[in-house]
């Protein structure tokens, strides 16, 4: 099983070129990690009941979507940033070091996911999904495509 | 002022399970905010690659990412404690001004890009530890960056792959592949800096004074006390540990003092020691009777302590000397000072055991989280000022004083 955390407010900044390259916006994914990783109380909504906090006090900065079966490796490509422009030519320094455009490359639709789905998400913090159930709602942010390193 | 808000990232229990995921929660507006945003590392291994971008910050609305002294690398590399361990691209990848990093590891496994990539100004890298670099240890490009007591080893390419300019203080590349300190813009000013390594030790235009190398590049910008062709000894360098050995010839006692220098200045080393005397070349100052791991089965001076031992302690220490500094950790077993105590004695942590004073104490000094055993005076007391207040007081178990002459509560 493959653990994703997932932003679910953006950040955002005035300048446009810093907003886009540095923010985090509402569903790009964060970090990953295999089952049964132990998160902590700021990104998890569970630890952070479980630890006797406030449901109410949660910031809801973040919630998690979990997939059986699947391996972290097949959702490692998610958490990289987007280092080729929008009509997707690489971008890199003088020294050849690449340069980030973008803070992602791919975004899950997490309000387009059903609704079922996006409740769990929004009471609990995290849902257990099949491949099925989330395949369609990944997409690479400057085209629209959809992600298939899921299956 | 600003509020500090500091997070901690832990393995369990922490307010975050990676660094990654603290910079993507915490990033924001620190001038508007007014704070400062400070990720507490402890001892784990992390697998993500961090990218800071995206904040806003100021010279004291900054944000920092730092290990606490008992989660950090004890100099020398260390799996038991914090690191970031990643296997492709940069692994910490900074865009931002501001950003303090301090005693943070990364192994690049070889494999990765660069470890530390400084892409701004006024950022400030200390006592970090760079290891097996797919390229760079650290790369930075912008003018004002400071690094010190900062170690690179065992990269691909370059350990300090320097543009624009920046400051590079009391640094040390060893066995690099690629060269130790290569400059490609600017004019980066380095002094302190230790180099050995399978590339030449020191490239391009660069202010380069006090520096060491093991081949005949530390002097080719010129600048004051260079020595070049030295040969360095370590404490164990087959273990990449760099820390200097007493018979070093190379670099022990051939720096200069930086706790003035106007540009950056400081008095440690990657340990956090004292700096003293004539400096050492390199991020180790050696030191003389400091303890750093901790100690199983007692110590016994006979002659005095002059310095301090920093970790745990369990068996008993016994002086029949006196002290004159501290001992700072946990101390199981025993305490026991036949001698004088020249200094205020502080043990910051847990003493469990017996404290026995048999000469005189000046004074005793916010010392204990707890006293398990018994604590006695044969010689006198000056004066306790906060041993004996609140939990602390109903913890001690026998107290037997004879000389005391105040007692602060």
């Amino acid at each position: 099983m493959a653990e994703i955390l997932i932003k679910t407010k953006n950040v955002t900044h005035s300048d446009l070129e810093k907003d886009r390259r540095g923010c985090y916006k509402r569903g790009y994914p964060v970090v990953v990690f295999e089952d049964g990783h132990i998160w902590g109380r700021e990104e998890s909504k569970q630890v952070w009941i479980v630890e006797g906090k406030d449901p109410a006090q949660w910031e809801d900065k973040f919630c998690i979507v979990k997939i059986p079966g699947l391996s972290v490796l097949k959702v490692q490509a998610l958490i990289e940033a987007q280092t080729e422009d929008d009509a997707g030519n690489p971008l890199i320094d003088a020294q050849g070091m690449p340069i980030v455009y973008r803070r992602r490359r791919w975004k899950i639709l997490v309000d387009n996911i059903p609704p079922a789905i996006l409740n769990q998400l929004k009471n609990a913090g995290e849902v257990t999904v099949i491949v099925s159930q989330i395949r369609n709602y990944i997409k690479r942010i400057r085209d629209n495509v959809q992600y298939v390193g899921l299956d | 002022m600003p509020t500090e808000i500091i997070k901690t990232v832990k393995p369990s229990g922490g307010d975050y399970s990676s660094l990654s995921a603290w910079e993507a929660g915490e990033q924001g507006d620190l001038p508007t905010l007014d704070e400062i945003h400070t990720a507490e590392c402890y001892s784990m291994q992390d697998t993500i690659a961090v990218i800071i971008n995206g904040w806003d910050t100021s010279a004291i609305r900054y944000l920092k990412v730092y290990t606490p002294a008992s989660e950090r690398h004890d100099g020398k590399w260390n799996t038991g404690k914090y690191y970031l361990d990643i296997t492709s691209g940069h692994a910490l990848d900074i865009y931002e001004t501001d950003a303090h990093v301090e005693g943070i590891q990364i192994d690049g496994n070889g494999t990765n890009l660069t470890n530390y990539v400084i892409r701004a100004t006024r950022n400030k890298i200390s006592y970090c530890i760079s290891k097996d670099a797919g390229t760079s240890g650290y790369y930075t490009d912008p003018l004002t960056t400071q690094f010190w007591n900062d170690i690179a080893f065992d990269c691909n390419g370059a350990g300090f792959y320097l543009g624009s300019g920046g400051y590079f203080y009391n640094c040390t590349a060893k066995d690099n592949a690629g060269i130790g300190f290569q400059r490609f813009g600017g004019t980066p000013t380095l002094k302190n800096c230790l180099s050995d390594n399978v590339g030449a030790d020191y490239s391009g235009a660069m202010t380069v004074s006090y520096c060491a190398s093991g081949d005949a590049t530390a002097d080719d910008n010129g600048g004051a006390g260079n020595r070049i062709n030295q040969t360095f000894t370590f404490v164990n360098e087959a273990g990449d540990d760099f820390h200097l050995a007493s018979g070093d010839a190379g670099a022990k006692d051939y720096g200069v003092d930086l706790s003035a220098d106007p540009d950056l200045a400081f008095s440690d080393d990657i340990d956090g020691q004292t700096r003293s005397g004539t400096w050492d070349i390199g991020a180790d100052e050696y030191v003389t009777g400091f303890y750093q791991q901790a100690l199983t089965g007692g110590l016994i001076f006979s002659g005095g302590l002059s310095k301090k031992t920093k970790k745990g302690l369990t068996g008993g220490l016994t002086f029949t000397g006196g002290l004159s500094k501290k001992t700072s950790r946990n101390l199981t077993g025993g305490l026991t000072f036949v001698g004088d105590i020249l200094k205020s004695l502080r043990v910051k942590k847990n003493l469990t055991g017996e404290l026995i004073f048999a000469g005189s104490l000046s004074t005793i000094k916010k010392q204990f989280k707890s006293l398990a055993g018994s604590l006695s005076f044969t010689g006198s007391l000056a004066s306790v000022h906060t041993v004996g207040t609140g939990m602390m007081l109903r913890r001690i178990g026998n107290w037997i004083a004879q000389g005391v002459r105040r007692w602060y509560y």
